[in-house]
């Protein structure tokens, strides 16, 4: 594994690359919530790949934190996508 | 093989970047969707078939039907064409490379450990009476985490509730229900279908990729279907019996730790002769309250009433 280039391991430090970039340049906060799941999605990816490298088999660690990781983004992401609803009902009462 | 990974890890990266920089917000959140189907395939290309199946049905099912529902609650926004500052995009622009690059050697220069905690949980596997190591590490090895987060996922849903403003309600009523002649038939079809897959890859999770996660994800996606179909509405008003069921996993995983301890002197020490049914209890009890959360997640209410058939 050491010697060629793992090309998950290239994927998920572009992905955390992209979704920093896009966290900050965004303004849109539904593309936010999109850039803050991609970075995620990097670091996901980032752990399995180490898991992968574990003698003897993946290693079921992360596998399990990446599990629970998956379920906590989504609901972090319905509570995100809450507050936006509700910042753009109070901008809607505001222009009336 | 290693060209469907390098094209699979491409694709994810150019679908990532497309949807972080198109202005259009629909189509960034449609190839948000495609992106979470193709993380799902690289999770099972790198050996990883429990978080494909949550990933499918969690990732690119209900985080898709969130994005797209607060997109319409917003009145179908087509993005915002407001632009940061040159220096900020240059910041941000070198920051994220420089951030990939060092992510990138460090992943290729980290040296592989032979203590890893997995070490270990797969050496001692008998020990925790399934033959699913990662089953072994979410309910038994590391309960903690897994308790732990379903505390988490109470608090995203009383922050929704908090925040007041439910899905379904900001969509027309009579929109919900009108479907094609096609929808009841689906529903028919689909519905018991995904209640048995659900039911299945929870018991499945004891020794095979499954477990209440994925289970309750799919449980879920058989609520959010009905939700959408109208036939099952959020209710403002709140029932006991479901709240009961939100907190029902917290609860029997915290009671199965307390019960025991007179048994084996340590909070979540199972005896060996109960492992497999405390294991299968908990992790039904854990999927029922992941589906019926995630649901109102995407509802948004308080409670649910069945809708008009």
């Amino acid at each position: 594994m050491m010697a060629g280039l793992d090309v998950y391991a290239l994927a998920a430090a572009a992905l955390i690359g992209l979704g920093f970039f896009g966290l900050i340049v965004q303004m849109h906060p539904l593309k936010r919530l999109l850039a803050v799941n991609v970075l995620g999605n990097g670091v996901f990816l980032a752990l399995i790949v180490i898991a992968r490298r574990l003698p003897g088999g993946p290693d079921p660690v992360p596998h399990a934190m990446v599990l629970t990781g998956i379920v906590i983004a989504v609901s972090a992401t319905a509570f995100g996508l809450a507050l936006v609803r509700r910042q753009a009902r109070d901008e809607e009462g505001d222009d009336e | 093989m290693i060209v469907v990974d390098t094209l699979a890890a491409l694709i994810l990266v150019v679908l990532a970047w497309r949807c972080l920089l198109l202005t259009d917000l629909f189509r960034s959140i449609v190839l948000f969707i495609v992106f979470g189907l193709l993380m799902a395939l690289a999770w099972a290309r790198l050996d990883a078939p429990d978080l494909a199946l949550a990933e499918a049905a969690i990732g690119a099912g209900l985080l898709g039907v969130l994005l797209l529902g607060t997109w319409r609650a917003m009145g179908s926004p087509d993005g915002d064409h407001r632009q940061p500052g040159r220096a900020l995009q240059v910041i941000a622009a070198g920051g994220g490379m420089v951030l990939a690059v060092l992510v990138g050697i460090a992943l290729h220069q980290l040296p592989v450990s032979e203590q890893a905690a997995g070490a270990l949980a797969l050496e001692r596997l008998d020990e925790a009476a399934t033959q699913q190591p990662v089953t072994a590490v979410l309910l038994n090895f590391r309960s903690y985490d897994t308790l732990l987060e379903m505390g988490v996922l109470l608090m995203a849903l009383l922050g929704t509730w908090l925040a007041r403003v439910p899905l379904m309600e900001s969509l027309s009523g009579d929109d919900a229900s009108r479907g094609t002649e096609l929808l009841p038939v689906a529903l028919r079809v689909f519905v018991p279908v995904m209640l048995l897959v659900g039911a299945y890859l929870i018991w499945a999770g004891t020794h095979s990729p499954g477990g209440a996660f994925q289970g309750g994800a799919v449980l879920a996606a058989a609520g959010v279907l009905l939700a959408l179909a109208g036939r099952l509405r959020g209710d403002t008003g709140d029932s006991l019996p479901l709240r009961m069921l939100l907190v029902l996993g917290l609860t029997v995983f915290s009671l199965a730790g307390l019960l025991l301890i007179p048994l084996q002197g340590a909070f979540m020490a199972y005896p060996p002769t109960l492992i497999y049914p405390v294991m299968l209890i908990v992790e039904y009890s854990l999927a029922v309250s992941i589906a019926i959360t995630l649901v109102l997640l995407y509802t948004g209410s308080r409670g649910l009433r069945r809708g008009p058939a």
